[in-house]
């Protein structure tokens, strides 16, 4: 099949740096922007930023709007009330900034924006089919790399689910990486989104979809990270860790999503979905099982993750997966995440209701190994 | 299981290359594509626009500049596109109009603009009418623009033919107006309707050498009214080829009126600041025949009121000789009366004379002579009279009133019998007879009758006479028998003629003119006489005197 | 008493002259009789004018008999003269024709004639009618002014 040889890469104009965000008003000015609609959370709208680049913007002659009503999982509500408030207002772009959420909800809005509808009808792949106004990211995170990728998660609260949203159409056209927004964030949840960005890169490197472009991204990830996240858990205002993180998070975000994912995030999704779980917490407690049941399909590039995250050779030779599961756990430790799901309330019950969302997620696709729902089900049941 | 498997691995495929980008709609994450789309939807739009036969111009409020146009907006205002970007609309429009150069005056009006040139050479009419938009947050404004020629036109048509018809009708209401006047309102009007400064109808005379020529205004002396037919000029040119000319050599219109093949006058209008088109033509045209049309009336009507005055001047010259021929009666039967009795008179009084102063002289038959003589005077005289009496009653005038006819009857009858009493007579006369008539003339009738019935029962033994009526429909019959002498019912047509006797003067004394008298009295009641009789056994003479309605009705 | 006056007789016609004076021989008026042919001259007889400026105006007849068909001036006309004019207006004028025209006997009248005769054509019916008058106006009416009327 042809399709198996072809990849493809694609990634937003991408500025890396310390003030990057501040090159906000001149992207909203040459894509044509005249009025933004800047999607964020309180937290950062109290950090002063938004202050910050909506009076440089109004400077400019470019009004802005700005929507907060972003819950920690973005839901379809919230999408809603972004539209309407989009519409009335006579926006013509959208300015995200914050971490996953935030940008996520910029997604669906700018879909409904420009198609209209319900945003549940665009869940799947590649179901958009006109492009959304112009949307410029500026991560505060480093982990969800929504500000590079394909992705939107979003919450619909009334059937307790989670659902993604795949097209290149959402793919931003601008992300600007800005090193100093990342102080802002949580001590707790510097772990969950260092996790959840080295979730990325892992399963985009073992994804039966990566090519070389994404395989380099991936590495370059598994290794900032593996490097840089211990240190910026601890020391909050090493800036240099922090940098570094942010870096990782893109090379991570740049490799998935052109690479894909795989049963790690399959799996992840319905567990935010029905217990609100945080998605890189719900990642960097599944990994390990995924591993255990990837790993003899992509023996080599699991081997070759563990090397990065600092395996020894002979702990490989020697204790196979096991050591590849070792050195990620060690990582999760020094960031603070241990326990199981059950730990965090996942009950046994769930778990068939899980499985069945795990088997139609997107993401399961480019897993090495394509299971069954037992194998699914197995698998939340070793995580548990 | 396993072939469920199977089935979700064909799926996942799928999945797997819409998620690597490799999807239908995944290859589109360029914003070119979508732009090209609406670009071509505004291409598309603009095509329509452009092809619409309304003007749309966008106007900058600010500066009162034309920001876009579509296509019909450069035909109607006969300019490219390039040239009107920028300018104003008032400047595009014909400096002719009355338009404010600030187009505030038809701001969310209606503007006419008229007369405005066009490519072609033709006028065209234009609408305008202003709207407001706001789009991309800029305030505009837009003029609609319709080119209403054709429009306009078919109103203008529509007035003009109806203004037509009413100088059609204003014409044809000219009265007490000779046919000069009459034709010169005709061409007044026809002037007016076309706009013309001048009109003319050139009639050709019968013999086609020359025409008469009338004009719309009194330009033309009296003199110069009659002009030859052989001139040469347009005049000639269109009886010569019996159809009209426009513009040209004529610098106007000149059409043939034509009565059958003959063309019988040429129409000329002159003087339209604009030139004169096919509607002028039609409505010229149309008012010549109408205009000829009039004039024919009007001579048909002037040829009637000749005859009729003719007619009166003979029925006038009739009457006075009728009247003459009156007087000349009347002197006659004056001078009957006076002159023929003086003669009479000197007969029979000097017949008399010698009678009786030299009776004793004479012989017995000189005196028979003399009394002969004596006996015809007396009778010409009473033949003089009662001619006199019809005379008189056939120039008499009827007065009816309504008096007892059974009264009168009585009057009569006793005067008879007074002057010639007799016995064993019976007069019988119906009671209640009422009638309208002329008392006076009914008198002589009665009398004449009764005097008549009197007469010829005095040789009977018994003298019956009755008189009565008898209703029948509408009008009364009134009847007087006799048992006298009566009549041959052969004669009965001679009864009522001057002068006829059916007896001998020996027998019955008369002078057969009395029953012409009543004969005449009665026609002149509008009524009817006529008599039966058997000889010997009596007579009865049924007269009416025309019904009492008819009568009221002459009155 | 009878009046012994003149009488006027005005009429063109010869034989009716002399018809009319036999019927007065007849009747016994012995009265002069003046005879004029035409109604000029009855007025010149009247006023003295004309060829009779020799007679005494003052010499009026009794009694005037008038024929209405005159030449010159009519009867009527002289009838006129006479009622119009002082010294006349009281004498009988006696209408003696042949007509019976209405226009002549209401003329007549009109006019102030006192009696209208129409000549008869038997002679015998003149006389008579003459005898009436005769008897009427010279006889009762000797007095001129109690002739009028």
């Amino acid at each position: 099949m042809t399709v198996d040889t072809l990849r493809k890469f694609v990634m937003p104009e991408v500025i890396f740096g310390e003030g990057a965000r501040m090159q906000a008003v001149r992207y909203l000015d040459n894509l044509g922007v005249a009025h933004a609609f800047i999607v964020t959370d309180p937290g950062i709208i109290n950090a002063g930023w938004i202050r910050e680049i909506a009076s440089a913007a109004e400077a400019a002659g470019i009004s802005a709007t700005i929507f907060s009503q972003v819950s920690e999982n973005p839901r379809t509500t919230e999408v809603d009330a972004g539209t309407s408030m989009y519409r009335e207002n006579g926006c013509d772009g959208i300015l995200a900034i914050g971490g996953g959420s935030p940008m996520d909800c910029a997604k669906g809005i700018a879909i409904l924006s420009t198609n209209g509808g319900m945003i549940q009808q665009y869940e799947g792949v590649d179901q958009i089919h006109h492009m959304g106004p112009p949307l410029i990211c500026i991560p505060t995170t480093a982990g969800s790399s929504a500000d590079v990728s394909q992705f939107a998660i979003l919450n619909e609260q009334e059937k307790l689910r989670k659902f993604g949203i795949i097209s290149k159409t959402i793919i931003p056209d601008v992300t600007l990486v800005d090193p100093d927004l990342l102080s802002t964030l949580p001590e707790k949840f510097i772990g969950y989104c260092g996790f959840d960005a080295l979730t990325h890169a892992i399963e985009a490197y073992v994804s039966t979809g990566s090519s070389s472009l994404t395989d380099l991204h991936a590495l370059e990830a598994i290794r900032i990270i593996g490097e840089a996240l211990p240190v910026a858990y601890h020391e909050r205002e090493n800036r240099e860790a922090a940098r570094q993180m942010m870096l990782g998070s893109l090379h991570a975000g740049l490799a998935f999503s052109n690479a894909s994912l795989g049963l790690v995030h399959a799996m992840a999704h319905p567990l935010s979905g029905l217990y609100d779980l945080p998605h890189g917490e719900a990642n960097s407690l599944l990994l390990p099982e995924v591993i255990r049941y990837n790993y003899l399909s992509a023996q080599a590039r699991y081997n070759r993750i563990g090397e990065i995250l600092g395996a020894s050779e002979e702990d490989i030779q020697k204790n196979g997966v096991e050591a590849i599961i070792g050195v990620v756990r060690g990582l999760a430790e020094k960031v603070g995440i241990s326990g199981s799901l059950g730990d965090r309330g996942v009950l046994r019950r769930d778990i068939r209701t899980l499985s069945d969302h795990a088997m139609v997620d997107g993401c399961i696709v480019t897993n090495p190994l394509l299971p069954d729902v037992e194998e699914v089900m197995r698998l939340y049941e070793a995580a548990l | 299981m396993k072939r469920r498997s199977e089935q979700t691995r064909e799926e996942q495929l799928l999945l797997r290359e819409k998620i690597l980008g490799l999807g239908e709609t995944s290859f589109r994450k360029s914003y070119y594509p979508e732009l090209r789309i609406r670009l071509r939807e505004l291409e598309r739009f603009r095509f329509i626009l452009d092809q619409v036969s309304v003007g749309i111009v966008i106007i900058d409020p600010r500066t009162n500049s034309i920001v876009d146009l579509n296509e019909e907006t450069c035909r109607l205002l006969n300019k490219p596109q390039k040239e009107l970007r920028g300018m104003r609309l008032a400047d595009c429009l014909d400096q002719r109009s009355a338009l404010n150069p600030e187009m505030t005056e038809i701001e969310n009006g209606v503007a006419i603009i008229r007369d405005l040139p066009s490519a072609d050479g033709e006028l065209r009419t234009l609408e305008i009418t202003m709207h407001h938009a706001i789009f991309g947050g800029e305030e505009y404004r837009i003029a609609i623009m319709r080119d209403i020629t054709r429009q306009r036109a078919a109103e203008q048509a529509i007035i003009r033919t109806k203004d037509m018809f009413e100088s059609v009708i204003r014409i044809s209401a000219v009265q007490d107006a000779g046919e000069e006047e009459i034709l010169s309102a005709a061409l007044r009007e026809a002037a007016a309707l076309t706009e013309s400064t001048h009109a003319y109808c050139a009639i050709l005379s019968p013999d086609e050498t020359f025409f008469t020529i009338s004009s719309s205004s009194d330009d033309i002396p009296a003199m110069a009214r009659l002009s030859p037919a052989d001139r040469g000029g347009p005049w000639e040119e269109v009886i010569k080829r019996r159809e009209p000319i426009l513009g040209g050599r004529c610098g106007g219109i000149c059409l043939p009126i034509s009565e059958g093949d003959r063309v019988v006058a040429v129409i000329t209008l002159r003087g339209k600041p604009l030139p004169y088109d096919e509607f002028d033509l039609r409505v010229a045209t149309y008012l010549g025949e109408a205009l000829w049309q009039i004039v024919l009336r009007y001579r048909a009507e002037e040829r009637l009121w000749q005859l009729n005055e003719e007619l009166e001047r003979r029925v006038m010259e009739r009457t006075r000789e009728l009247a003459n021929l009156n007087s000349e009666l009347e002197a006659f039967t004056y001078s009957v009366s006076h002159d023929l009795r003086a003669p009479l008179r000197s007969i029979n009084g000097f017949s008399l004379a010698i009678w009786e102063d030299f009776a004793d002289d004479l012989p017995e038959d000189a005196r028979l002579y003399l009394e002969r003589i004596r006996s015809a005077s007396e009778r010409m005289g009473t033949l003089i009279d009662d001619l006199l009496l019809l005379s008189r009653i056939s120039r008499a005038e009827l007065r009816r009133q309504e008096f007892s006819l059974t009264d009168l009857a009585h009057e009569v009858i006793e005067e008879i019998m007074e002057q010639e009493p007799r016995e064993n007579a019976h007069v019988e006369i119906e009671e209640g007879m009422v009638v309208s008539a002329d008392r006076g003339l009914m008198r002589s009738v009665l009398m004449n009758l009764f005097s008549n019935a009197w007469k010829f029962t005095g040789k009977k033994e018994k003298t019956e006479i009755l008189f009565r009526s008898q209703k029948n429909n509408e009008s009364t019959t009134y009847c007087i028998s006799d048992n006298g002498a009566g009549f041959d019912m052969a004669y009965k047509k001679k009864l009522f003629l001057p002068f006829s006797r059916l007896h001998t003067t020996e027998e019955f004394p008369g002078t057969g003119i009395g029953l012409a008298t009543i004969a005449r009295i009665i026609s002149k009641h509008e009524g009817s006489i006529h008599a039966e009789g058997i000889p010997g056994q009596g007579a009865t003479f049924y007269f009416t005197l025309g019904s009492k309605e008819r009568t009221g009705v002459l009155q | 008493m009878i009046s012994k006056g003149t009488i006027l007789l005005v009429e063109d016609n010869r034989d009716d002259e002399v018809l009319t004076l036999r019927a007065f021989q007849k009747n016994r008026i012995a009265n002069p009789v003046a005879v004029v042919r035409d109604g000029q001259e009855a007025l010149d007889y009247l006023f003295a004018t004309g060829s009779y400026t020799e007679r005494d105006a003052d010499d009026l007849p009794v009694i005037i008999l008038l024929d209405l068909k005159l030449p010159k001036v009519n009867g009527l006309e002289v009838l006129r003269e006479i009622r119009n004019d002082e010294r006349t207006r009281v004498i009988p004028v006696i209408i003696l024709t042949t007509s019976i025209e209405d226009e002549d006997v209401i003329g007549s009248y009109t006019l102030g004639a006192n009696s209208y005769i129409r000549k008869p054509v038997d002679f015998t019916e003149f006389v008579e009618a003459v005898r009436t008058l005769g008897n009427y106006w010279l006889l009762l009416n000797t007095n001129p002014s109690a002739g009028r009327r």
